[in-house]
């Protein structure tokens, strides 16, 4: 993990990216059948955006073409559905023209932006241009295999990658106009997003939608509605005036950044204790009764523990959080526990800010936040 | 109650004022116009600082340009998502805006491009995306102007569209589809919104490219480090946090309101002395008086109640009047002269109209440090006066 982590902040640090269109500048070829054939089927981009990075494949089962936009998506199809790896054509980025990928050269990560995540391929059926290329975008020339190689290793980190642009840009963009523009729509009725985006452009089924609109909008009915997951926790820790952290006495309102809270249900009734940070909350945690009368704060009562995401500062739970001790930031008590809703960005603030180390909320010792105090 | 104000006493303070016309009327005259020196300063310093404050809390956290020989150039969207990538950044929002110079009324107007579904990068926009039909805005090009522009382009006969010129010199003919008022003058007035493609047509910018970014970042903790991460992602760009701007907003903020402190000191000097020239002596005429009302039965204490209301009248007519003054000056004539102390400020800032900003606790300050001592300084005279015998005083 640490090491892809690594690799990742050095493609991403390492080149300055060249602004180079993608769209297809001749008569585009399409595949797959019917109105969806304009989008990937796996992510639902538009095919002539980004025609130049585009790849073809067989369904292995029935031999139908599909056609994606990027090396990324026909692997992640390759697991989801079956197809023939084979079989893949790719496009030559020069000529425009499809050819046995086998027989290409590819051009990988070049300075030229990824179409879908963290690695970009652009193919040649001429080493000669594609020596060029690597002239001018810089980047490796290596044979198809290699490609799909790099491109499976990476292929966590591009998911992640495209992760965080849908999370922050696409899905609220998409909440927005299905807000604002459609009714009722049966997600049922598709298999896959590109019919749904067909019926969005074709079908209007929200009105006139730019092709940004249209993809922002689909991603977020099919990520986010269909799934029914991700679901989109705006809250934050929320803390009254008067609340008092049981152990160090402070006020929490005060230090919303670090808010954390205890949720009790005992009897018919349920009520929180708040906290000035993770530290404090999890002396708490192990021996409630040390900090005063606290009888009913047992750890079989616990409904909901709740911590503030550092990046986020939304209201995450506690026992799926994962925590960074040792940083050079501190909370209103000093040294803290700093929680996150995901190992990568528990990591990625290690680095960051000098972190010792990145732990599970189970990992957590009593001991530990008394060592913390002393540090 | 009747004890306490008695409507006689009154009566002959205020005939008292009148008697001695044109001594009262120069006090009257100086004190009025310290306190009007006085409460300007305070009320246009009080004003900037809530303008300042209002443009303090609408700056991004982060605004990202990119500069090519120093000067700054437009940003390609497609560096939008390797911003986002960022760990801990919330949101990256392209801008389209620029000036547009209307050379027929001679002003810039400022020109901004949104689009209704991305996030808003201030909350105006925010709240006009809510109130008007941006389908509508979108269908038929129109646009939104804030009041100042719909009052200059009226003036020019455009009652309800305007045509742009582009820079190939074509025009772009924009219909007016509404217009909107600001929470303050200052950031609404300039303005004429529309869609960001109406927008980039006008400035004859190319579809992939934005003017500049602003990232929103949810942790303000986190802002050096990924402005940090984004200098080293791109080097070519400049990175502005909240704080650098607000710091040399503060910068120059401070360094005008100590001008204004070395007035405030001096108009207050001023006063101590005149104050301080009245309290230490009294006039022989006054003094008389004092000994003729002594004489004809007036106790101490009568007198010294007549010499309060006449004080009081006359240092509260003239507070009222200079706080009544500067109000007119600072908010209705917008403090000419005073106002050019800050025309330092006001480059940064183009338009630059003084934001209504009263202050209780500011009044109540130049309200206890010159009424009470004024009417300190005619009491203790006379006090010192009365408690002598009468004709020692009338001798």
């Amino acid at each position: 993990m640490k090491k892809s982590t690594l690799i990742l902040i050095l493609i991403i640090t390492t080149h300055l990216f060249a602004d180079y269109s993608k769209e297809a500048t001749l008569q585009p070829k399409l595949f797959q059948s019917g109105g969806e054939k304009q989008w990937s089927p796996i992510t639902g981009q538009k095919i002539t955006k980004f025609y130049k990075t585009t790849y073809v494949a067989k369904l292995a089962s029935n031999g139908r073409f599909r056609q994606y936009t990027s090396i990324s998506e026909l692997l992640m199809d390759a697991k989801e559905s079956g197809i023939d790896i084979n079989s893949t054509l790719v496009i030559d980025a020069k000529t425009q023209k499809y050819i046995d990928a086998k027989e290409a050269y590819f051009l990988l990560n070049s300075t030229i932006d990824p179409t879908f995540g963290v690695v970009g391929t652009l193919a040649f059926k001429d080493k000669k241009t594609a020596l060029g290329f690597e002239k001018i975008y810089g980047g490796k020339i290596v044979t198809f295999k290699k490609a799909l190689h790099v491109a499976q290793k990476n292929l966590k980190n591009s998911i992640y990658f495209m992760s965080n642009i849908y999370k922050k840009k696409l899905y609220p963009m998409g909440e927005k106009i299905y807000k604002k523009r459609c009714k009722n729509i049966d997600l049922s009725d598709y298999i896959e997003i590109n019919e749904l985006e067909n019926d969005i452009s074709k079908g209007k089924i929200c009105g006139d939608l730019s092709d940004k609109h249209t993809f922002a909008l689909a991603l977020y009915l099919w990520d986010v509605k269909r799934e029914g997951g991700i679901s989109n926790n705006t809250q934050k820790v929320k803390v009254k005036e008067d609340e008092k952290c049981p152990v160090c006495g402070m006020f929490v309102y005060k230090y919303p950044r670090w808010a954390a809270q205890i949720f009790y249900k005992h009897g018919d009734h349920e009520h929180h204790l708040s906290f000035d940070g993770v530290k404090d909350m999890m002396k708490f945690y192990f021996n409630a009764t040390k900090w005063g009368r606290y009888d009913f704060a047992k750890k079989k009562n616990i409904s909901k523990m709740l911590v503030t995401d550092y990046y986020t500062q939304k209201a995450i739970d506690a026992r799926d959080a994962y925590f960074v001790i040792g940083s050079n930031i501190y909370g209103p008590m000093g040294n803290e526990l700093i929680p996150f809703s995901t190992k990568q960005e528990a990591q990625n603030f290690k680095e960051d800010h000098e972190g010792k180390k990145v732990l599970k909320f189970n990992e957590i010792k009593e001991s530990l936040p008394y060592s913390l105090d002393t540090k | 109650m009747q004890n306490k104000i008695n409507r006689f006493l009154l009566d002959f303070s205020v005939l008292s004022i009148f008697r001695r016309g044109s001594k009262n009327i120069f006090i009257f005259f100086v004190f009025t116009l310290l306190i009007f020196l006085l409460s300007s300063i305070l009320f246009i310093s009080n004003s900037i600082k809530s303008e300042l404050d209002t443009t303090l809390n609408e700056l991004p956290d982060i605004t990202v340009q990119r500069l090519q020989a120093g000067r700054a150039i437009n940003m390609p969207l497609s560096r939008v998502d390797r911003l986002l990538a960022i760990e801990g950044v919330k949101a990256v929002i392209p801008r389209v805006w620029g000036y547009y110079y209307f050379a027929n009324a001679g002003v810039n107007f400022s020109v901004v491009g949104i689009d209704s579904f991305e996030d808003q990068y201030r909350d105006l926009y925010s709240k006009l995306c809510d109130k008007f039909d941006f389908d509508r805005l979108k269908k038929d090009s129109g646009m939104l102007v804030g009041v100042g522009v719909k009052k200059i382009l009226q003036n020019s006969f455009y009652g309800d569209y305007f045509n742009f010129v582009k820079p190939d010199g074509g025009l772009t003919k924009i219909k007016i589809d509404g217009v909107f008022k600001g929470d303050t003058k200052l950031e609404s007035n300039d303005i004429i919104l529309l869609t960001s493609q109406k927008a980039r047509e006008i400035f004859g910018m190319n579809k992939n490219e934005a003017v500049d970014f602003v990232v929103k970042v949810a942790n303000p903790t986190e802002i050096p480090n990924i402005a940090r991460k984004i200098t080293t992602l791109y080097p070519d760009s400049r990175v502005v946090t909240k704080e650098d701007l607000s710091i040399s907003y503060q910068n120059l903020f401070d360094y005008k309101s100590g001008l204004f402190l070395a007035l405030f000191v001096i108009s207050a000097f001023t006063f101590f002395m005149i104050i301080y020239d009245k309290a230490s002596g009294i006039s022989s005429d006054e003094k008389r008086e004092i000994g003729i009302l002594k004489a004809v039965g007036w106790k101490i204490d009568d007198i010294l109640k007549e010499k309060f209301y006449e004080a009081f009248i006359l240092s509260f007519a003239s507070f009222v009047t200079a706080l009544c003054l500067s109000l007119f000056y600072v908010y209705f004539l917008n403090a000419p002269l005073l106002k050019n102390i800050f025309i330092g400020y006001s480059t940064l800032k183009p338009a630059f109209d003084l934001p209504f900003a009263f202050d209780f606790q500011t009044n109540a300050i130049i309200f206890f440090l010159t009424v009470p001592i004024y009417i300190a300084a005619t009491i203790i005279p006379s006090w010192r006066v009365a408690s002598m015998d009468a004709d020692e005083v009338m001798r």
